[in-house]
């Protein structure tokens, strides 16, 4: 297992669960956005907003006054299904929709949105891949047997540091969070609803989702 | 630079409570769980004898888990499959931070320990990479009430388990002073 010695100091954890948007059962299968003073859920499961988050509430003072840069960690996130919900099945046959990207939006970015294609900035930074979701097994993290109607989750935990993007202090912010396949680079996957035993029935089956991340200052 | 030296660990494990497996409750000096097991569980802590002359020496510290384990007992334990995947909170501590609550705006005491994934009938360990899961607390009283309460992701539900299959739980910390 990956390793890494060194010892963080100053740390804060943000808890993203979309949740805390809406605990509607059938909010993956709306065709249009859920939208409160909360967060936002988008249409047909492609994303979340969590909106206005009190950064200086989430460091506290001691923190939030002594840096200005800080640096946002992936550090772990679940997908929970509901194995009541027939048509949860995953298609390991169409790998486009089970190779995934995640984006994040929101914060105000320090570096890390640089575009290769256009070679500029955007406002979007690539967090991290969700990939190989057919070996995923509800024994526990690592298994590999495949997700079946029954299944309940996507999980991981994230043994790496690089998952991470840097950010400029800001009283609040929102924090999106959007995927899209890999394989086509967009940031978004409901342009084709059509799809049938893919992400979005894998999506649509959701209960919630939800991302833990650290906030680290940086010196 | 933080030395070594100053870094200490830390186990909390449902047989320093009791080791009968079965039971639905159990509560005595060291601490107690109930709710059908291990859904809730309270562990008085010195934390002077714990941290000996760190704890006097220092203000702040941080709190880093590094893994959780749990041993088969035979059969299936959770009701569903949805309360195999939890949210492990944690109170007691005078957190820094790490609190906040996306509903309010505000902090609430309770932390976030690990979003977490046990198997319904096999025994597992989860190893942590060494900053996934950290936070900070400062000194507060000698004698704390840490609590483990474990919430149901979907819907932040406590979690239900058949409490006679339950296995015990560890979860291995370390904790190390900010100078």
């Amino acid at each position: 297992m990956f390793r890494n010695t060194q010892k963080i100091k100053d740390v804060a954890t943000l808890s993203l669960n979309t949740r805390d948007i809406s605990t509607l059962g059938d909010v993956w299968f709306r065709t249009e956005s859920i939208d409160n003073e909360i967060g936002t859920i988008f249409q047909l499961q492609s994303g979340a907003v969590w909106k206005n988050i009190n950064l200086y509430n989430l460091l506290g003072p001691e923190i939030y006054n002594k840096y200005n840069i800080f640096r946002l960690q992936l550090t772990q996130y679940m997908f929970n299904l509901d194995g009541t919900v027939s048509g949860a099945s995953f298609n390991t046959n169409d790998e486009e929709f089970r190779n995934l990207s995640m984006y994040i939006y929101g914060p105000n970015f320090y570096n890390s949105q640089y575009d290769v294609k256009s070679g500029n900035k955007k406002s979007v930074v690539h967090l991290t891949n969700i990939t190989t979701q057919y070996t995923i097994t509800t024994a526990q993290p690592g298994g590999t047997s495949s997700l079946n109607a029954n299944s309940e989750y996507f999980y991981d935990v994230n043994e790496t540091e690089g998952m991470s993007v840097f950010f400029n202090k800001t009283r609040t912010m929102d924090i999106a969070i959007r995927y899209g396949p890999m394989s086509e680079g967009r940031y978004t996957s409901v342009e084709d609803t059509s799809t049938t035993n893919g992400v979005y029935d894998f999506w649509k089956a959701g209960r919630s989702f939800i991302l833990k991340f650290n906030i680290i200052p940086v010196e | 630079m933080i030395s070594d030296s100053y870094h200490i660990s830390f186990v909390l494990k449902h047989s320093d409570i009791s080791t009968n497996t079965a039971a639905i409750s159990a509560s005595n000096e060291t601490g107690s769980y109930w709710t059908a097991g291990k859904q809730y569980t309270s562990y008085r802590i010195n934390m002077k004898a714990l941290c000996g002359e760190m704890w006097d020496k220092y203000d702040t510290f941080v709190l880093r888990l590094n893994q959780v384990s749990y041993g088969e007992q035979g059969g299936t334990w959770a009701l569903s499959n949805r309360d195999l995947l939890m949210i492990v909170r944690m109170s007691g501590l005078n957190f820094v931070n790490s609190t906040y609550d996306i509903k309010s705006g505000n902090n609430t005491g309770r932390y976030n320990l690990c979003l977490l994934n046990i198997a319904n009938s096999n025994s597992g360990t989860i190893n942590y990479g060494s900053n996934i899961s950290v936070c900070n607390f400062k000194k507060s009283s000698d004698y704390v009430d840490i609590v483990l309460e474990c919430i149901r992701c979907s819907d932040g539900l406590p979690v239900q388990y058949n409490a006679n299959v339950m296995p015990h739980m560890v979860y291995s910390f370390d904790i190390y002073p900010i100078e």
